[in-house]
């Protein structure tokens, strides 16, 4: 019963940090754009793994299966799967 | 499994045991590292101040989880300082109703120890001096790769390197060697990029290799004895004026006590080493790092984690909690279901006889053997490498022996586009049940991005998962899998381009096969410049 009540108002005060994290206010203030910035950060960060994966499909992958030829592609995308 | 609760103290003698933990009465929270032993084994070794919990008198420590499967029967229990000068308890004590002896032991007969890390390993102490050397070797063999055919500077680190220069051998409660190597890029993406070349050149020597992150590769090395070692390799690399090594350290460093590297001598066998080594295992271990303290944990910067985080890593949350999952799941015996679902069954019924079908999340299989018993060609695919054991298993025992196992981790982009290039070749129908309440954003992209790329010849998309629900508890396996919101996945779809043709929620069952109040099945299409559309939704719940 009281665990119950406690995750509810663990629920309630969740939402109310929530509503105000997304009020224009919150937006405004130092703290929201320093929570902002971290976010997007973290995303920024995230892109140098992305644009490493890309970098290694174009250049070991889809420049080989460039030349269409089938029995090089199966051996191509063969390979490939093996190096990964 | 035990419910006793840690000894908090004792009330005889200096030592409380029991099969949650001990309590050392006069221990405090600076006091240096305790060795335990189980009848002249080191079992693990534990720091007061940061294992245990400060107490009346003395300090409790429970006993590391993966340790407490093994108290079963009667031991010596010893509990000293390094040198012995200092011996806390020794003394037999019996854990539960084992008759025996405790045996903390592999399947082999090997003696384990719990490392730094909490994991089950094998220290150097209890390791015979033949298979020290090939291990010894194998790392020599590792550095030398990397320098000769890899063309990156390697040196050995970590706990080799400070045994090497303090001992000039092995640390004896040391359970690994670590091997590192410098990186002459200082941007991250350039530095993955260097990774995947090194994984590559070091797979085509027929090596096993593991990716850990996009740092830091793990090598299996076989031993004459049967076991495997781990032999780590990590990265290390300036960004800005930090200096980063794998796994999560960071700092200052001169980079000419790095390089042009010299060489130190560990058990009779030369290895590469940083110009400077005591400079390097000040970075590692400060300044006292020539006091042992075989219970010694990292002082790691929380920020330089969080950007480590960020850089690297994402691609292999939960994989420690699938792996147990998975183990065994082949077995009749298994707690996973091994016979077709009827989600199986319903999309069987709905698509073409010898349609293939790629079974993505496959677990043991069950759905990837069903289906070809049916008749389908079948790719099984998992987030967790052991999947295509258990799969293997199932084909073995059910007499089926075409379906092609094979791990795919969705936030692996370059596992995607391999399945892109691989599918647009040879359709399949996607097929992933309890799949979505598993995976994050970023791969569930990818998971769309693979149904936009690749199910535009009249295949479809196959989801079942479980939705919120009131009342409705967590489903299995709590904390892999969660809850989804069709209609937020809904969105997700679309924004793809893709469209869900049917849409049903009703009461179903977990992966388990446990029932679930409300479970979805949809089907999902995609054609080329399609545009979204209104999709036929059939509500049940």
């Amino acid at each position: 019963m009281a665990s119950a009540r406690a995750a509810k108002t663990k629920d309630l005060a969740r939402r109310v940090r929530d509503r105000v994290r997304t009020s224009s206010v919150f937006d405004r203030s130092l703290r929201g754009r320093v929570l902002r910035l971290e976010r997007e950060l973290e995303a920024d960060r995230q892109l140098h793994r992305k644009i490493a994966e890309l970098s290694d499909v174009v250049a070991e992958l889809l420049i080989p299966i460039q030349d269409r030829d089938e029995e090089r592609v199966t051996e191509v995308l063969s390979q490939y799967r093996k190096s990964i | 499994m035990t419910q006793s609760a840690v000894p908090t103290r004792a009330t005889a003698g200096r030592v409380a045991i029991n099969e949650a933990g001990l309590f050392v009465r006069g221990l405090g929270a600076d006091a240096p590292a305790v060795l335990v032993h189980f009848d002249d084994q080191h079992i693990w070794s534990f720091t007061p101040g940061a294992d245990g919990q400060p107490g009346r008198g003395g300090t409790s420590i429970a006993w590391p989880a993966v340790l407490q499967p093994y108290l079963d029967g009667t031991t010596r229990v010893r509990l000293a300082n390094l040198d012995g000068s200092v011996v806390y308890c020794d003394e037999e004590h019996r854990f539960g109703a084992g008759a025996g002896r405790v045996r903390f032991v592999d399947r082999a007969g090997h003696p384990l120890a719990v490392d730094k890390m909490g994991h089950l390993t094998r220290s150097f102490e209890s390791t015979p001096d033949a298979v020290k050397r090939e291990i010894l070797e194998g790392t020599q063999v590792v550095i030398r790769e990397l320098r000769e055919r890899c063309g990156v500077e390697a040196f050995l680190g970590y706990g080799a390197l400070l045994g090497a220069v303090r001992e000039g051998g092995m640390i004896a409660h040391d359970s690994d060697t670590d091997v590192c190597y410098f990186s002459r890029h200082t941007d991250p993406a350039d530095i993955i990029l260097e990774t995947f070349r090194i994984e590559r050149d070091l797979k085509e020597l027929g090596w096993e290799v593991l990716r850990m992150s996009g740092g830091d590769l793990k090598v299996i090395w076989p031993l004459s004895d049967g076991r495997r070692v781990h032999i780590d390799i990590f990265s290390s690399f300036f960004v800005g004026d930090v200096f980063y090594v794998l796994g999560n350290r960071s700092g200052e460093l001169d980079l000419a006590d790095l390089l042009p590297l010299g060489t130190v001598d560990l058990d009779g066998h030369e290895f590469p080493a940083p110009r400077n080594p005591e400079a390097l295992l000040v970075y590692w271990y400060g300044p006292s790092w020539r006091v042992p303290d075989p219970a010694y944990t990292p002082a790691e910067d929380p920020h330089a984690m969080v950007r480590l985080d960020g850089w690297l890593r994402g691609f292999r949350q939960g994989m420690s909690g699938w792996t147990p999952l998975l183990r065994g799941s082949s077995r009749p015996d298994s707690k996973l279901p091994t016979g077709g679902s009827e989600f199986a069954a319903w999309v069987h019924g709905q698509i073409g006889p010898e349609e293939a079908v790629l079974d993505l999340g496959a677990g043991n299989g069950r759905d990837s053997i069903w289906f070809a018993a049916q008749g389908h060609p079948v790719r099984s695919s998992d987030y967790s490498r052991r999947s295509a054991v258990e799969v293997r298993g199932l084909m073995k025992r059910s007499g089926i022996t075409d379906v092609r196992p094979r791990q795919v981790i969705l936030n692996e982009t370059r596992h995607v586009f391999h399945l892109i290039a691989l599918l647009s070749r040879e359709p399949h129908h996607i097929y992933a049940r309890q799949l979505v309440g598993c995976l994050d954003a970023a791969a569930r992209e990818n998971l769309f991005r693979l149904g936009a790329s690749v199910l535009r010849g009249g295949q479809s998309m196959w989801l079942e998962f479980a939705v919120p629900h009131p009342g409705a508890a967590a489903p299995e396996p709590v904390g892999l899998v969660t809850r989804f919101d069709p209609d937020v996945l809904t969105g997700e779809i679309e924004r793809s381009g893709g469209r869900v043709v049917s849409l049903e929620v009703a009461p179903g069952v977990d992966m388990f096969d446990n029932p679930d109040p409300a479970v979805a099945r949809m089907r999902v299409t995609w054609r080329a410049g399609q545009s979204a559309e209104t999709a036929d939704v059939k509500e049940s719940v």
